[in-house]
């Protein structure tokens, strides 16, 4: 009995001990080690980029568009506010008007040649006109002269002038001036005896 | 361990560094002592050969220390062991006893007294699962022809006397449950 259990212990190592490896087991063997072999020494080539080089790309990519949208934002600020500043100079002055501008080409442009011919931008010449005309023109249209002489004078803002204007002020003023050119002038002298000439 | 059990086996020799051993040679010299090793612990030959895979890519990791190990066979040895042991925590070698043991059936045999056998060797190779590390190891290393008790000595890092008595238990041991 003993020498069956012997017998099976021996059997069953001597089964392991000639086991046979599989087919092709050392070719594999030999090809996993020479693509390993050739994957460690492209690892170690100096030109060889790092393996996070697609989020290096990312990151400046995610950070470019980034800082467009700030630019583009910043910008479309500055063009929402200047429509406001021109609708409120058109309602505080409705004659005045924007006509919209046309780029025409430099051929068919009738002014003298310009640095950059491609395109230039012109207005049509009666709005060129008005243009030129309305500093002039401009807020004192309807008014009197001594109406305008008030605005120029709101304009100038000279503090003493613009004092003078009261009512006050200007009796004040005009008392003053009397005076002064009552100074003048010798008060008269009182009427002679009739009888020390005789 | 295993990294200090493998570097222990790697000293300096100034003879063999002049010789460094090729590779393909080593796969050819070697794969099929190590292919058995693996087997014999995780008792699947698919399994096998990828702990023996493994074992050459790891040389080929350590090439360059190739030509200061002293002693090849029982460095190679001790890393397949300690490889298939690792292997072994993800398979359970008991699933695989009885397509195992149907495996290293002998094909001459008649059919009664093959099913006999398996059914032995079954027994046989849950007993061995049993064993105490030590002696399971030396049992079975003893178990391969190529490997002297000197050799085993290495690779376990033990004295040769001690592998002797370790076989001699594990077989004494084996036999008792067996019997029950």
């Amino acid at each position: 009995m003993q020498d069956k259990h012997d017998t099976a212990i021996d059997k069953t190592l001597a089964a392991l001990t000639s086991a046979i490896p599989p087919e092709g087991m050392e070719a594999r063997i030999q090809q996993r080690l020479l693509y390993r072999g050739m994957e460690t020494t492209s690892a170690r080539l100096p030109w060889r980029p790092a393996r996070g080089w697609w989020l290096g790309m990312l990151t400046g990519a995610v950070a470019a568009t980034l800082l467009c949208c700030a630019v583009l934002f910043m910008l479309r600020g500055h063009v929402a506010v200047k429509p406001n500043h021109a609708e409120t100079a058109a309602k505080s002055s409705p004659a005045t008007e924007f006509p919209a501008i046309t780029p025409v080409s430099a051929s068919s442009s009738a002014t003298a040649p310009c640095a950059r011919p491609a395109v230039i931008r012109q207005l049509p010449l009666h709005v060129q006109h008005t243009q030129t005309e309305r500093p002039q023109a401009h807020g004192s249209e309807g008014l009197t002269p001594q109406e305008q002489q008030l605005v120029r004078l709101a304009h100038v803002a000279n503090p003493q002038q613009l004092a003078n204007l009261s009512f006050e002020a200007r009796a004040q003023l005009d008392q003053q001036e009397i005076a002064a050119f009552q100074k003048f002038f010798t008060p008269p002298p009182p009427p002679q005896d009739p009888g020390v000439n005789e | 361990m295993d990294a200090i059990g493998e570097q222990s086996l790697t000293v300096f020799s100034a003879e063999r560094a002049l010789a460094e051993p090729d590779l393909g040679a080593l796969v050819r010299d070697y794969s099929g002592l190590l292919y058995r090793v693996a087997l014999s612990l995780v008792r699947n030959a698919a399994e096998a050969e990828d702990v023996v895979q493994d074992v050459f890519l790891r040389v080929l990791q350590r090439q360059r220390e190739l030509s200061r190990v002293v002693e090849i066979r029982p460095w190679l040895v001790r890393i397949t062991w300690n490889l298939a042991i690792d292997r072994t925590r993800k398979v359970r070698p008991d699933q695989m006893d009885d397509v195992f043991a149907a495996g290293l059936l002998s094909r001459d045999a008649p059919a009664d007294e093959a099913i006999e056998d398996a059914g032995r060797m079954r027994l046989v190779l849950k007993a061995i699962e049993r064993l105490p590390r030590q002696e399971r190891q030396a049992l079975l290393l003893s178990a391969m022809e190529e490997l002297s008790n000197a050799e085993i000595a290495v690779v376990m890092d033990k004295s040769e006397s001690r592998v002797r008595s370790l076989i001699f238990r594990a077989r004494t041991r084996l036999r008792e449950r067996i019997r029950d």
